[in-house]
């Protein structure tokens, strides 16, 4: 089971989140380039163009009011990285089929927590955070999860800590129109989620709770799953208003919000912990996607929240929290499994018109003979209207290879790893053998091979008959120690570009800074090997500590010194949370902290 | 040393006052709607920033109304703002008061007053210092008026905040960093105030004032004496911790003349024409684990470091600034010189996941308490870090611990 065929919770309301700097671009307007580098991002460093300016020189030409430089790097310059959803409410409940608007836990409010401290064992202290592994890309996205809490402090219905990562998948197009608006190009798009938390993280539940109840006990459950959703998302503040607030000093984080549809679950063992289940169809238009499974009971369940896109985006970009309303009407929607006709949904009736109170999943009963169309044949679904130039076609991709491991910081491997691949023919076991084929591609900047050349790694792997599964073992080249980048590798199942599933890393580079071992370190090595650039890309952190003030660096030491720490590592506290701090440059942070005789990692 | 004299011996104000400032003792006779009690609550979660300065300056009137003779924190509501005497949080227990030498137990609340004893020379050195507070070398940047004098700090506690404390033993640094939990009731406030010396040009009449006993420094910043010294109040935060706002409020004011509003003008930490300011007066040596400041090249303690407002005020905020500076019941009190530089807030305090609520505006900086840092300063998010001593244990946003002592060990000076 899973959100597909399990009991669930749906809800729906505004999310919020506070990425900084440069996503997706460390670079500015200057004179008459408009790609001067003021960051190095793969190495966590300010650009050697922009080094000889000073900290105050720097500050200015970010903040320095520019519809260029803000539209052109989607600059929120103050963002602290936070993840919240806004009044986000259970909407309906219940299982597949028998999914209601009432029930108990409707009405009831829901956020994703940020993480206890593992030392002490207080907080949270934040919420999530989000925290891109390429800030170059537009595909990296993860958010660091410290745990999941349904109702009010004083009406508490469940409250899980645990912390976790989820990554984006399908950031395809979820909003038609307007074809430009007063943000980055991203406001067309949705990210899905997926968590997973064990039942043994929940701290607290409401066992009256029938709609809990359900899915805490519900046979064979090992944990709860959360999918959700975010789309409609733009930066808060127009450019004039962030023009302005910047010209005034008032120095505000510009957040993206918009919208989250989720629904929770649970989970089971053997399940995919961070990416969706079940067999995916692709819209040919927009690239979204919809998963389905047929159950044992003959429902088959289609998770559409993203398939069919939002006509417009919505009139007030600042109000996240009303009603989401339909998506586009594209005609009566025709779902089919080859020839056989499953269903017909009214687009403007329930489930359709509603379908952000049921998290977009649509459970259909089918008739034997449906059910064994849905086996044997690939699932469609199809309307005959036309909605500003697109069409709704979507197919299922026969093939589909998936997994969990999605964004992987290579120091956390020292020795290698390897990557377990789910590889589906129709939802099922693959035929015949089959070829899993390999490459590695560039991240958007950083090109060079030196750049991003630094694994080894099969060009190509086969999936024998009747297999669901394959290993890709991943190593760092000999010699590549000091390399800094970013790589993705993208799979594929017999070359098809439908089935298509991908792994991105970052490796860091291992520097001794040309400081001799022995050395102590002082502010004059550490603020420009390290600091500088937190202090400048990630100013946020500066409310806390002011990473440029040496008596103030020193002095928050031991929070620092915690917090850069292994144990600290995957929580939402971890320093900086956008994890651009290499174990190089942490190993000289700490060094100079305790003033301790440098000695470079090995 | 301290000097220990009966609050009714050394009434604040009135050293170097004029005449027109001795005879806001007169009650007004203009009704206002100026009130010597504390507000009753907060405005509620997400209202805008006018109602919450209004709060504030309902703070600021209240704490600032004289005191009944012999209580601490009571307001005598038969006198007016500007009234004779010591205000109400100048009855306040000082950290000096709370945190005594051996970590002994600081007695009921209503002990007799002592005049203030200021070394505190730098409040951001406090904040950060991550070693218990007994420093012989002031490690932050110092911050020097256009007079060439420095500015004092002093930090206080109502009695709801001393309460907590006292019944916790937390003055104890022993206990406070062992305490697995510190969570502060509702109703605490803690009071920070900066002052600057007032000399022969400087008018009083515009100031809070008070005689009290300062630490001197020779021209590298080291202490080397005392020295009872005329003081105006130059900057004032308040903090509390109203029901419904667990991340607490934050107020800060200042004395108008820090910064005026003509930049042509001169201000008490203001050079019209300084081509450098804001700019901590530190070089840092590092000795041991320990950052010391040394006066940067060609400067010394006595060098006056100019500032400017990096972030205006809101002009909301002014506005309220505008109708309580107006208030009839202010116009014979040294309150009508100060203004609220803003309230900082949770926006949305208790929203699921937010557990700061969203600090409210994202900015809060006094020109006196973070004169270096104004860019990124958030009293919220900078309190958030607070710790006791040698503890990793969050102390509810207060700093007050840092003074906290132990027992047996070398009396703490409360001076950096």
């Amino acid at each position: 089971m899973s959100i597909l065929n399990g009991p669930r919770l749906n809800f729906w309301g505004g999310i919020t989140t506070d990425v900084s700097v440069s996503n997706n671009t460390p670079c500015l307007p200057q004179n008459a380039d408009n790609g001067w580098p003021v960051f190095d991002l793969a190495r966590s460093i300010v650009a050697p163009q922009a080094e000889a300016y000073s900290d105050d020189e720097l500050n200015a030409m970010i903040d320095t009011p520019s519809a260029v430089r803000y539209t052109l790097g989607g600059w929120n310059h103050f963002g602290d990285h936070q993840v919240f959803m806004e009044n986000a409410l259970v909407s309906s409940q219940g299982s597949p089929g028998s999914v209601s608007t009432s029930g108990d836990l409707v009405g009831q409010p829901i956020g994703l927590l940020g993480s206890v401290d593992p030392v002490t064992g207080q907080g949270p202290f934040t919420g999530p955070m989000m925290v891109d592994l390429d800030p170059t890309a537009s595909t990296t996205t993860q958010i660091f999860v410290g745990g999941l809490q349904i109702g009010t402090d004083d009406d508490l219905q469940l409250l899980i800590h645990c912390n976790t990562v989820c990554s984006s998948f399908d950031v395809q197009t979820r909003v038609l129109k307007p074809n430009t608006m007063d943000a980055p190009g991203s406001f067309h798009a949705s990210g899905t989620f997926q968590l997973t938390f064990p039942l043994s993280s929940i701290v607290q539940w409401n066992r009256n709770s029938a709609g809990l109840k359900s899915i805490i006990e519900a046979p064979g459950a090992t944990g709860i799953v959360l999918r959700f959703v975010m789309f409609e998302m733009c930066p808060k503040m127009t450019t004039a208003e962030l023009n302005a607030d910047y010209a005034a000093n008032k120095n505000d984080p510009n957040p993206s919000i918009g919208r989250v549809i989720g629904t929770l679950a649970p989970a089971f063992a053997n399940e995919p912990l961070n990416c969706q289940p079940g067999r995916q169809l692709i819209n040919q238009n927009t690239d979204n996607a919809a998963y389905a499974e047929l159950a044992s009971n003959g429902l088959l369940s289609i998770d559409m929240v993203n398939l069919i896109p939002k006509q417009t985006f919505r009139a007030d970009r600042t109000d996240i929290t009303s009603p989401i309303g339909p998506n586009a009407n594209y005609g009566p929607v025709s779902i089919t499994a080859g020839t056989t006709q499953l269903t017909t949904l009214d687009p403007t009736s329930s489930p359709l018109v509603d379908y952000y109170v049921y998290g977009g999943i649509v459970d259909l009963p089918l008739s034997a003979t449906q059910q064994q169309a849905a086996q044997t044949s690939a699932l469609a679904v199809n309307a005959p209207g036309t909605v500003d130039d697109s069409t709704l076609q979507a197919l299922e991709s026969e093939y589909r290879v998936y997994g969990d491991l999605r964004n992987v910081y290579l120091e956390d491997y020292p020795d290698g790893l390897s990557i377990t691949l789910q590889v589906r023919y129709l939802g099922g076991p693959v035929p015949a053998a089959t070829a899993i084929s390999i490459e590695q591609s560039p991240p958007a900047l950083y090109t060079a091979p030196q750049d991003y050349e630094f694994l080894d790694f099969p060009a190509t792997l086969t999936v024998e008959a009747g297999q669901r599964s394959i290993s890709v073992p991943v190593a760092l080249k000999p010699g590549s120690e000091a390399q800094a980048g970013f790589v993705a590798l993208n799979c594929t199942a017999n070359g098809l570009d439908s089935s298509g599933y991908f792994t991105s890393f970052r490796k860091y580079a291992q520097t001794d800074f040309g400081i001799p071992a022995g050395t102590l370190i002082t502010w004059d090595m550490v603020y420009p090997h390290v600091l500088r650039f937190h202090y400048l890309a990630f100013p946020a952190m500066s409310r806390y500590v002011a990473l440029n003030k040496p008596d103030a660096v020193m002095g928050a030491k031991n929070a620092i010194l915690a917090r850069i720490a292994d144990v600290y590592k995957g929580t939402t506290l971890y320093m900086p949370v956008v994890r651009s701090m290499s174990p190089s440059q942490r190993a000289l942070l700490s060094a100079y902290l305790t003033q301790t005789p440098w000695q470079p990692p090995q | 040393m301290k000097t220990l004299v009966c609050f009714s011996m050394l009434l604040l104000g009135l050293a170097g006052l004029p005449a027109q400032a001795r005879e806001a003792t007169q009650p007004s006779a203009l009704a206002t709607s100026l009130s010597c009690q504390l507000p009753g609550a907060a405005p509620a979660a997400g209202a805008g920033q006018t109602p919450f300065d209004e709060y504030s300056w309902q703070l600021f009137v209240a704490l600032n109304w004289p005191a009944k003779d012999g209580q601490r924190g009571s307001p005598d509501c038969t006198k007016q703002p500007g009234g004779s005497g010591y205000t109400v949080w100048q009855t306040y227990k000082s950290v000096e008061e709370i945190f005594l030498p051996n970590a002994a137990n600081p007695g009921p609340w209503n002990s007799v007053l002592t005049a203030r004893s200021l070394g505190l020379i730098n409040i951001a050195a406090l904040k950060n210092t991550s070693l218990q507070n007994h420093v012989d070398q002031a490690i932050g940047g110092w911050l020097i008026d256009q007079a060439g004098n420095p500015t004092y700090y002093d930090i206080a506690a109502n009695e709801t905040s001393y309460n907590y404390i006292v019944a916790n033993n937390f003055y104890n640094a022993d206990v406070v960093s062992n305490a697995s939990s510190i969570k502060f009731p509702n109703g605490v406030i803690e009071v920070k105030s900066s002052w600057r010396i007032l000399t022969s040009k400087d008018n009083a009449s515009r100031y809070l004032n008070m005689i009290a006993q300062v630490t001197t420094f020779d021209a590298q910043g080291k202490p080397n004496g005392v020295a009872q010294q005329l003081l105006g109040l130059v900057g004032l935060h308040i903090i509390t911790k109203p029901v419904g706002y667990p991340q607490w409020v934050w107020s800060t004011f200042e004395q108008i003349d820090n910064v005026p509003a003509d930049l042509s003008t001169n201000g008490s930490y203001y050079d019209p024409t300084a081509t450098t300011v804001n700019q901590s007066p530190c070089n840092w040596n590092t000795q041991g684990a320990h950052p010391v400041c040394v006066p940067v090249n060609g400067t010394t303690f006595q060098t006056p470091d100019p500032l400017t407002r990096v972030t205006a005020i809101d002009s909301a905020t002014d506005t309220v600034n505008a109708t309580y500076r107006a208030d009839p019941g202010l116009q014979n009190s040294p309150l009508k010189y100060y203004k609220l530089i803003t309230t900082q807030r949770p926006l949305n305090p208790n929203m699921i996941g937010n557990p700061m609520g969203t600090p409210t505006p994202t900015l809060s900086a006094n020109v006196t308490m973070e004169s270096y840092i104004q860019p990124t300063s958030s009293c919220m998010a900078c309190h958030s870090m607070a710790t006791p001593p040698k503890s990793a244990i969050k102390s509810d946003y207060s700093y007050l611990f840092k003074f906290a002592q132990t027992p047996g060990a070398t009396p703490s000076q409360i001076k950096e």
